[in-house]
């Protein structure tokens, strides 16, 4: 079975598409806008993120499992204390791609989404933008990404892996579920998004 | 005796065969369904909760009983009531199940720094006064939910006097001899609160504790 490797520049494509399959509606509707000069996509932003090592959409802090020369496998863990060159290259993504104060919109998305999608405690590792390709489905590389995160939360000593999953999602919920993650928590969006509704799963360790 | 006559004794003998199988050993009408049994029951470890009554609850307060424990707490604004609720509206079926020992509800809180006795007196009041409602110290209710195979923990700071608890939403099933044997993980229906689904339980239920 093919291992779980850090994700690299040239992974792009494959890896976008899938980041974005992991939660496509949240992605579009937070990444995507259109302002009087301006039509920004969110597949666009996420193709220029990934491009860079560093920041949460950057290559750098995503984990894939290659298949065949195809990324079948994508996934990201985050925790407290991500560091101050992650935050600044998170950031600066953003101000490459939306030109001006348009980012301000950006920014004041992703805070209204805070309460749905919290800041990991000291505790955790929490799991996001897990995606696997529809061809490499119901194959356990879903368990696979999730095994690989959860060695590395038990490395950085955390006590919880932890992960958002939109209530409706129910493939993603089965792999979960059978990987020993238990529903803990409901949250509404109830931001101008409207994206519904959540559940926060939680494995202790 | 001719051909015909052993076709049709045989016969009659036949329907008597069957009809005596139907009635005096009726085929068993279905198994359980939807509980995950353990792959085998696990004892709890010893603790010490108050009910809402004020009294001790104990190891020996879930034996000689079937027990369907839920954990949450009293603040909680969707799983716990949503799951109460429905515990409350098959606890008359619950009640009839024609079983050896008695099948109770208990519902124990993992908030005891808001949940006092009084507030849980209340609360469980309100759904059904049969239910069992009881809370103690964390260095009881850990091991004990644990043990249980659910998970709670105070993610959020508890600054917030309206903070959120983090708990499972399955519901467990303790056997009389007060060991855990199994649970009823949330059924994830779109548009739904994703709780156990009463109807399922109660249809476990009427098997396992007849059994």
């Amino acid at each position: 079975m093919p291992g779980v490797r850090r994700a690299n520049a040239d992974d792009i494509s494959d890896a976008v598409a899938l980041v974005l399959s992991s939660a496509p509606v949240a992605l579009e509707r937070l990444f995507s806008q259109q302002t009087e000069h301006n039509n920004y996509h969110a597949k666009s932003f996420l193709i220029r993120a990934f491009a860079q090592k560093a920041g949460q959409f950057g290559y750098g802090n995503h984990w894939v499992i290659e298949i065949d020369n195809k990324i079948a496998a994508i996934g990201c863990g985050w925790q407290f204390e991500m560091g101050e060159a992650y935050v600044k290259a998170t950031l600066e993504s953003m101000t490459s791609y939306y030109q001006g104060v348009d980012v301000l919109e950006v920014l004041h998305r992703c805070q209204a989404l805070q309460p749905v999608f919290a800041r990991p405690a000291a505790d955790e590792l929490c799991v996001g933008h897990i995606g696997v390709a529809e061809a490499f489905q119901r194959q356990g590389l879903c368990s696979q990404l999730l095994a690989h995160l959860e060695s590395t939360a038990y490395t950085l000593g955390k006590r919880k892996l932890t992960l958002d999953v939109k209530q409706d999602n129910a493939g993603a919920i089965d792999c979960y579920q059978q990987f020993g993650f238990e529903l803990v928590r409901i949250t509404q969006d109830t931001s101008i998004m409207s994206l519904g509704t959540y559940v926060h799963m939680c494995k202790l360790l | 005796m001719s051909r015909l006559s052993v076709a049709l004794i045989a016969l009659v003998a036949l329907v008597i065969g069957i009809v005596i199988a139907i009635n005096i050993a009726p085929p068993k009408g279905s198994e359980v369904q939807y509980i995950k049994l353990y792959p085998q029951a696990r004892a709890l470890p010893e603790f010490t909760l108050t009910d809402s009554d004020g009294q001790v609850l104990t190891n020996k307060n879930l034996q000689q009983q079937w027990t369907l424990v839920f954990v949450g707490y009293t603040f909680c604004p969707d799983i716990c009531p949503t799951t109460l609720a429905d515990l409350s509206s098959i606890y008359p079926q619950l009640q009839s199940i024609d079983s050896q020992y008695p099948i109770k509800v208990a519902f124990i809180s993992v908030d005891p720094a808001r949940d006092t006795t009084e507030r849980l007196a209340e609360y469980i009041d309100f759904f059904e006064p049969d239910f069992i409602a009881a809370t103690g110290q964390h260095a009881d209710l850990f091991p004990l939910v644990r043990a249980m195979g659910m998970m709670y923990s105070n993610s959020q700071s508890t600054d917030d006097p309206n903070y959120l608890v983090d708990h499972s939403s399955s519901v467990v099933l303790i056997n009389p001899q007060g060991n855990v044997i199994g649970r009823f993980k949330p059924d994830f229906t779109s548009g739904k609160v994703p709780v156990s689904d009463s109807k399922r339980i109660l249809h476990d239920m009427s098997i396992l504790a007849t059994e």
